[in-house]
C-alpha cells in the first residue's frame, strides 16, 4: 500500500564532491587526525617506535583486547555493559590447563568447552539484565569477581603448562604477521557486518537506543541482549586461548584490566554510553589508539602509574567530546 | 480593598510560535472558592496553569495575588508566593518517606544534621489542614495511588498556600477516592483557601466545584456558577460548533465485511472495574471515545500484548490468540503505534530511514540479512507517501518535528503490510497539516480493507474519521454512536456524563 503512486525521490549523485563531504562529516574522522598525530608524535620522539618489531608488538597487544572491544561496542550499543571480560578470560585460560594438562582433554575439545563455557555466563548476564531488570554492571560486577575466583579456585592459584602444537594456531605468524593481529581483522570484519548488515546487528542499535519503541517494533529485546552478552563471552574467550597459547600455560591471573582497555577503545571511539550510538570502525581506531598510546609510553620510559594516569585522563576526555558533540548534534536540529 | 480576591487574572495572554495557546483570559477566583477549569485538550488549560504557576512566563497580561502583580521567574517563586499545584503526573520520590517528601527541597538542618523534628512538624501541619491520617515516616512508594496524591496535596498546604491548583486531580482514583478527595477540597477551600481544580470528568464538577470557567481554543467561552448549567449545556460549550468534513456512508456494507479482530470481554486491569467486548471489521475505522483513565490505551495494548489483561480472550479472524507479544502480533497482521511517541515510539539515537524499517525486517523483509537496496526503495516510498518532511533518509529521526516523526512511527507499522492498525492518539502534539494528512492516511488505509482502531481524547476528529465510535468508562464499552450520527458535543456528553448505553 505504500509501495505505488510515488514519485520517486531522485537519486543523489555520487559525485566527487559528496564523497568528499562524507568524508568530512565522517564522525571517526577527528579520532584517526588524533591517532595520526599520536603515531607522527611518537615516531619522531620515541626511540624504537618506528621499528618493525615495535609496530609487531602494537599490532599485537591491539589484538589481546581488540577482539573484545569489538563485542564490547555491540554490548554498549545495546545500552549495556560487560566488566566480566577480564576474568572471564583467565577463567577460560585456567579451564584450558586443567583440562588438557590435568585431564587430559583433546585440544579441540577443551576449546569447545571454554568457549560454550564462557558463552553460558554471557547470555547468563543478558538474562538476569532482561528477567530481573537488573543492570548489567550490577551482574557483570559479581561475575568480575566470581569468574575470577573461580579461576583461581580451578588452579589453585598456580599457572598450569601446557604442551602442544595447538599453540602455532595461537602465537605463530603468517607472512610475519602475529597470527592474532589477523584473527583482530577478520574479527572486526565479522562484527562491521553483523552490526551494518544484519537484522540482528541493526536491532541492537534500536534496543539501545529506546529499549521499548525497539518492544513496540516486533523486535525481542530479550533475545537481543542474551545474544550480545554472549557474544562478548565469546570474545573474552578467544582472547583467553590466544593469551594461553602465548603464555603456553592456563594462568588464573592474566587479563587483569582488560574490560578497562575493551571498554575505552570503544568509547573513545565514540560510542555512546547511554546506547544506540556507536561504530565498529571507531572501536577500530580506539583499539589502535589505546594500543600505540600504551606503547608509546612504555618507550618513553614513563612511570608505570603515570601510565595508568594518562590512560584514565584519556578516557575522560574522550566520553566528554562525545558528550559535547552530541549536545551539538542536537542543537542542530 | 479587594481583599476577598485570591487570584486575578487579566487578558493572559500565550503564543507557541504561531499558535496562540491563550488569548486574553480573566479569571477572578475569591478566597474559599473551588473553581472548575474545563475544556478539551488543547483548549489552554495547561498553559493556564503554566502560566499561573511560574512554569511559564505569558506574553501578555497580568496576575495579581491577593491584589499584589506578580512576576514568576519559576515554579518554586510561585510556591514560595503562595500558588502550589498539583499535577496530574506526581513530583514524589517514592524511595523518600512522607514528611521528606513534604518538606522537599526545604529540609531544615540543625547544624549539618536534618531537623526531623521540624521536618515532622511541618509535615504534619500540612497533612493535619487535608483532615487525613497519613504515617509520616512510611516510604511513600509503599502507599497507594490516591494516598500519594494526598501527600502531594499536603506538600502544597504545607507551605500557606493560598491558591491551589489541582490538574486532573482524579483520573487514576475509583469512585470512592473521588468522593474523599471532593471531601477534602470542600474542606480545604471551607479554611479559605482558592482552589481551581481542573477535570475531564463532568459528574464530579458540580459537587466539587462552586463556580466554572470554560476555555475553548485559548479563549474563555463562558463562567458560571456551577448550579445554574446543565451538562448538556457544558458540553456544548466545551465543544464549540461541530465541523464534520467527510462523512463515510455504507455502514451496512461495512458490518457485512467479515470481523477481523474480537475482543471479548477483555478486562485490562484490576484499577479498572469494566470489560470490553467488541468486533472489528475488515475496511472499518473503530474509534475509542472516553475519557483520560477510562481504559482505551489498555485495550489496544492488551490486544497488542505489551500487557497481559487480567481475563478476556482476543481473537484474530475467528482463531484465539494467547500468549500474545508485540513480536508475536506483528509475524500476524496486527501493527499498534503507541501513544507515547518518545517513550514507545521513535528511537532516537536512529536515523528516519532506519526507524521505518524497524518492524518490517524479519517480517516482509528477509530474516537475517539487510537488504540495503530494497529498503532504501520501501524507505523512499514510506516518506513520499505519507508526506515526511525530511532532508534525507539518513537524517536523525529526534531532529524532525513532531508530525514527522508521527508520520515516520506510523510508517513503521505500516512497513510490515498489516491487516489490522492500532493507533493509539496518533495526532497528539502534531500540527493541524499533519493531522488532516494523518486522517486521511486512516481513510485510505481502510479503504484498501485494512481494520483500523483509533483511540483519540480529541473528539472532534474521531466524527471525521471514524465508521463508529465506542465509548469507553471504566475499561467497559458503554455506548456506541455510527460516525454519520457523531457529533463532538454528543460524543462529549457520553463520554463525561453518566448516561450509559446511549443506542445509535
Amino acid at each position: 500500500m505504500l509501495a505505488d503512486s510515488v514519485p520517486a525521490l531522485t537519486a543523489r549523485p555520487a559525485s566527487g564532491r559528496t564523497v568528499w563531504r562524507r568524508i568530512l562529516e565522517w564522525e571517526s574522522l577527528g579520532l584517526l587526525a588524533v591517532v595520526a598525530v599520536i603515531f607522527v608524535g611518537l615516531a619522531l620522539f620515541a626511540p624504537n617506535f618506528l621499528t618493525k618489531s615495535n609496530l609487531l608488538n602494537v599490532v599485537q597487544q591491539s589484538a589481546f583486547f581488540g577482539i573484545i572491544a569489538l563485542a564490547m561496542t555491540l554490548v554498549i550499543v545495546a545500552g549495556e555493559i560487560d566488566i566480566s571480560v577480564g576474568s572471564q578470560t583467565a577463567l577460560t585460560s585456567s579451564l584450558m590447563g586443567v583440562l588438557i594438562t590435568n585431564d587430559g582433554w583433546p585440544v579441540w575439545m577443551a576449546c569447545i568447552a571454554v568457549i560454550v563455557q564462557a558463552m553460558i555466563f554471557g547470555a547468563f548476564s543478558g538474562w538476569i539484565r532482561s528477567r530481573f531488570e537488573v543492570p548489567t554492571f550490577i551482574v557483570t560486577l559479581a561475575l568480575y569477581m566470581a569468574l575470577r575466583g573461580l579461576a583461581m579456585l580451578v588452579t589453585n592459584t598456580y599457572s598450569i603448562p601446557i604442551s602442544g602444537k595447538f599453540f602455532y594456531w595461537g602465537d605463530g605468524r603468517v607472512a610475519g604477521i602475529p597470527i592474532a593481529a589477523i584473527y583482530f581483522l577478520v574479527a572486526f570484519a565479522v562484527f562491521a557486518f553483523v552490526a551494518r548488515n544484519t537484522v540482528f546487528g541493526r536491532s541492537v542499535y534500536a534496543v539501545g537506543g529506546n529499549a521499548r519503541s525497539a518492544e513496540m517494533s516486533g523486535i525481542k529485546v530479550r533475545n537481543v541482549r542474551i545474544i550480545v552478552l554472549a557474544l562478548c563471552g565469546l570474545t573474552a574467550a578467544l582472547t583467553g586461548l590466544l593469551q594461553t597459547a602465548q603464555l603456553s600455560a592456563g594462568a588464573p591471573t592474566i587479563g587483569v584490566g582488560l574490560e578497562f582497555n575493551a571498554i575505552s577503545a570503544a568509547i573513545i571511539g565514540g560510542s555512546s554510553l547511554a546506547g544506540g550510538r556507536g561504530t565498529l570502525v571507531g572501536t577500530f581506531i580506539g583499539v589502535l589508539f589505546v594500543a600505540m598510546l600504551g606503547d608509546g609510553m612504555v618507550l618513553l620510559g614513563i612511570n608505570p602509574y603515570a601510565q595508568n594516569v594518562v590512560q584514565g585522563v584519556v578516557v575522560l576526555v574522550a566520553v566528554l567530546v562525545n558528550v559535547v558533540r552530541a549536545n551539538r548534534v542536537a542543537l542542530r536540529a | 480593598m479587594t481583599s476577598d480576591i485570591a487570584l486575578d487574572v487579566t487578558k493572559l495572554s500565550k503564543s507557541y510560535g504561531a499558535v496562540r495557546a491563550l488569548h486574553a483570559v480573566d479569571v477572578r477566583v475569591r478566597f474559599g472558592e473551588v473553581r472548575a477549569l474545563l475544556g478539551k485538550n488543547g483548549a489552554g488549560k495547561s498553559t493556564f496553569v503554566n502560566l499561573v504557576s511560574g512554569a511559564e512566563r505569558p506574553d501578555g497580561g497580568t496576575i495579581r495575588l491577593s491584589g499584589q502583580e506578580v512576576h514568576w521567574q519559576n515554579p518554586g517563586e510561585a510556591r514560595d508566593g503562595g500558588i502550589s499545584v498539583v499535577h496530574q503526573e506526581l513530583s514524589l520520590v517514592p524511595y523518600l518517606s512522607v514528611a521528606e517528601n513534604i518538606c522537599l527541597g526545604r529540609w531544615e538542618r540543625r547544624g549539618l544534621r536534618i531537623d526531623r523534628n521540624a521536618m515532622a512538624e511541618r509535615a504534619r501541619k500540612g497533612i493535619d489542614a487535608l483532615g487525613v491520617d497519613l504515617p509520616l515516616w512510611t516510604e511513600v512508594g509503599r502507599l497507594s495511588l490516591a494516598q500519594q496524591q494526598l501527600v502531594e496535596i499536603a506538600k502544597a498546604v504545607a507551605y500557606d498556600a493560598r491558591v491551589l491548583i489541582l490538574d486532573e486531580p482524579t483520573s487514576a482514583l475509583n469512585a470512592r477516592e473521588v468522593d474523599e478527595l471532593i471531601d477534602l477540597v470542600r474542606r480545604l477551600a471551607g479554611s479559605g483557601m482558592a482552589v481551581i481544580y481542573v477535570s475531564h470528568r463532568m459528574q464530579e464538577i458540580p459537587r466539587a466545584a462552586d463556580t466554572m470557567t470554560v476555555l475553548r481554543d485559548g479563549e474563555e467561552v463562558a463562567t458560571m456558577a456551577t448550579a445554574d448549567a446543565s451538562a448538556a449545556q457544558v458540553a456544548a460549550l466545551i465543544a464549540g460548533e461541530a465541523v464534520t468534513r467527510n462523512r463515510q456512508p455504507e455502514s451496512a456494507e461495512l458490518r457485512a465485511a467479515p470481523v477481523v479482530l474480537s475482543v471479548e470481554d477483555l478486562r485490562t486491569s484490576r484499577r479498572l472495574a469494566g470489560a470490553a467486548t467488541f468486533d472489528l471489521h475488515a475496511g472499518e475505522v473503530l474509534g475509542l471515545a472516553g475519557v483520560l483513565g477510562s481504559g482505551r490505551s489498555e485495550i489496544l495494548e492488551a490486544i497488542f500484548g505489551i500487557t497481559s489483561p487480567v481475563s478476556g480472550r482476543v481473537r484474530l479472524r475467528g482463531k484465539e490468540i494467547r500468549r500474545r507479544t508485540p513480536a508475536r502480533m506483528l509475524g500476524l497482521g496486527v501493527a499498534m503505534t503507541p501513544e507515547d511517541r518518545k517513550g514507545g515510539g521513535i528511537v532516537a539515537p536512529r536515523s528516519v530511514a532506519e526507524n521505518l524499517m524497524l518492524s518490517a525486517r524479519g517480517r516482509t523483509l528477509p530474516r537475517y540479512l539487510i537488504r540495503s537496496r530494497t529498503e532504501a526503495g520501501l524507505v523512499r516510498n514510506a516518506i513520499g507517501s505519507l508526506g515526511i518532511a525530511t532532508s534525507s533518509p539518513t537524517k536523525l529521526i529526534s531532529k524532525l518535528s513532531g508530525g514527522n516523526q508521527q508520520k515516520a512511527v506510523i510508517g513503521r507499522a505500516l512497513a510490515c503490510q498489516p491487516t489490522v492498525v492500532l493507533l493509539d492518539e496518533p495526532t497528539r502534539g502534531v500540527d493541524l497539516h499533519a493531522k488532516s494528512q494523518i486522517y486521511d492516511l486512516i481513510r485510505s488505509l481502510a479503504a484498501t480493507g485494512v481494520a483500523v482502531v483509533f483511540v483519540s481524547s480529541e473528539l472532534d476528529e474521531l466524527p471525521e474519521v471514524c465508521d463508529r465510535v465506542l465509548i469507553i468508562r471504566h475499561g467497559e464499552i458503554t455506548g456506541e454512536v455510527d460516525g454519520s450520527q457523531a457529533t463532538p458535543e454528543r460524543l462529549l456528553a457520553l463520554t463525561i456524563s453518566g448516561d450509559n448505553d446511549d443506542a445509535r
